[in-house]
């Protein structure tokens, strides 16, 4: 048994959970975003400030999801927790990625469909794709991390240490959204660093996040579901 | 290859609770255990070791001389099926199968889809929508139709019915006569099971008490049935661990092994020998009284 079949099975599982997500996000918000256009002068960019938020929250759900669910689901048909964590992880990056590149190509969408929506917000084009997956990537990434790491650190520990381990392990996804998050108006923005220094210590810390959440899952005992 | 056990000295402890004492213990390959002991005895916890859902606290534990912790070799051919499915709710029994297929190397969908029919599952019922009866059977066809060399059951019959549970002894034995492999059954229903095991082991507040073949474990205690007088006088200064009289005729149920001697003069008084049932042997020996 190979990561690569953990990451084909939570690819397989993940799948029309991540085409309807998909799929709303595109359908629902083109058509506010539409309405929007028609009936007022848009001041922001609902699907930057919409999609692009809720993509790192859907993230770090799976992240929790990873562990609270599947770790067991996966040791229980013989898969082991190294194998778990590492196909887990190629799924976070890839599922990451793939938002990423989402994000960027629902703004050039957006920005055919409706022109720029504020003087202030730049119009949609390659090098402002390119910003947005390069803000995108490293914030989703740090978000995946944070889930698994605060759910490693209870599922292990229970609350009393769960609870202080929660300080370590939500730290990559506050940095990456105080270094790399969006403004008020949906935009990409770089803050406290330039871009390269934010990237660098925003995937440092999301490394030792996972690092974290690796030591705590690689022995970790497997529960028994709450249910039963 | 059926993997043989080897435990060591194993020790499991949840915080100040010691559950498993420095248990030693030899499972031979290709036999069905009847895995015996009270509530909190250490079953799980030492299932929980064999299945690499828990890492030993002490002492050392071999599967086919392995170590089975984040063992992938000893994992992919192990199965452990717990009282609660490690499922997710929200899935349908087809999803839940077609993930274990996936992921388990001797997978048998027809015999999988064949225990569906035998316990009335239907493929596209949601887990959380399953009777406790039911999570119990799709237990058990997780548990039978992977097929793994090590088959570690733990008191899976919880909620079933009598035909269910019937159902579930049957085609155990069935597939394991088809498909030799160790099969380990955690069980409080001893009297139902005891013609299944082929080997009895029991565990107390952590320890082993017994660890031997079925019909030598019967030997252990003997049922002298006959005139009561002749009863009474028989089993005096022996271990009685229950009497039953109808009219004049008694019945004791005798813990400890009767000589040839003894045989003979049970015979001469008119008294008829008969073995004892696991569950009473099971139940002198857990209960604090047992005869060291």
């Amino acid at each position: 048994m190979t990561s690569r079949t953990v990451l084909s099975t939570l690819l397989r599982m993940y799948r029309p959970i991540l085409l309807g997500f998909g799929a709303t996000l595109v359908v629902g918000l083109g058509l506010v975003d539409l309405a929007f256009g028609l009936l007022t002068e848009p001041g922001f960019s609902l699907w930057m400030f919409v999609a692009g938020s809720a993509v790192k929250y859907w993230l770090g759900v799976i992240g929790v999801m990873l562990v609270t669910l599947h770790l067991r689901q996966f040791v229980a048909a013989g898969v082991t927790r190294r194998t778990v964590v590492a196909g887990g992880a190629a799924f976070g990056v890839l599922v990451s990625v793939g938002v990423a590149v989402l994000i960027p190509l629902g703004h050039g969408l957006e920005d055919k469909a409706l022109g720029a929506v504020s003087a202030d917000y730049p119009a949609w084009s390659p090098p402002v794709a390119v910003g947005e997956f390069g803000h995108v990537l490293p914030v989703c990434l740090a978000f995946f991390v944070s889930g698994a790491a605060v759910a490693a650190g209870f599922y292990r520990f229970g609350a009393g240490i769960g609870l202080a381990l929660l300080v370590p392990a939500v730290l990559p996804g506050l940095l990456a959204e105080e270094l790399l998050g969006n403004g008020g108006s949906g935009e990409v923005l770089t803050r406290d660093l330039p871009y390269p220094g934010a990237l660098a210590v925003s995937l440092g810390v999301t490394v030792l996040g996972a690092l974290l959440c690796q030591r705590e899952m690689r022995d970790v005992a497997i529960r028994r579901a709450k249910t039963g | 290859m059926i993997p043989s056990v080897s435990v060591r000295d194993l020790t499991v402890r949840y915080s100040a609770t010691t559950a498993i004492d420095a248990l030693t213990l030899e499972l031979a390959p290709g036999r069905i255990y009847g895995l015996l002991g009270r509530n909190g005895s250490g079953k799980t916890s030492l299932l929980s070791v064999l299945a690499a859902y828990r890492k030993a606290d002490g002492g050392s534990v071999l599967v086919d001389g392995e170590d089975p912790f984040e063992n992938p070799r000893t994992m992919r051919d192990t199965v452990f099926i717990r009282d609660t499915l490690d499922v997710a709710d929200s899935d349908r029994i087809g999803r839940v199968l077609d993930f274990h297929a996936r992921l388990r190397p001797r997978w048998d969908a027809g015999y999988a889809a064949h225990l569906l029919d035998v316990f009335g599952l239907d493929r596209r019922t949601r887990v959380s929508a399953l009777s406790r009866g039911q999570r119990s059977s799709l237990g058990v066809v997780l548990g039978l139709a992977c097929r793994a060399s090590l088959t570690l059951l733990d008191e899976v019959y919880l909620g079933m019915d009598a035909a269910a549970r019937s159902a579930f002894y049957r085609e155990l034995l069935d597939d394991y006569l088809a498909h030799p492999r160790t099969i380990v059954l955690s069980t409080h229903l001893i009297q139902e099971v005891a013609d299944l095991f082929e080997e009895v082991v029991i565990i107390d507040r952590g320890r082993l008490v017994v660890s031997e073949d079925t019909d030598t474990f019967r030997s252990r205690g003997v049922a002298v049935t006959g005139p009561a007088e002749a009863v009474e006088t028989f089993v005096s200064g022996r271990t009685v661990l229950g009497t039953q009289s109808l009219g004049g005729v008694r019945q004791a149920t005798l813990y400890g092994e009767l000589g040839d001697e003894e045989e003979r003069r049970a015979e001469l008084a008119g008294l008829s020998l008969a073995p004892v049932g696991i569950q009473d042997l099971f139940v002198h020996l857990t209960s604090g009284e047992a005869v060291k």
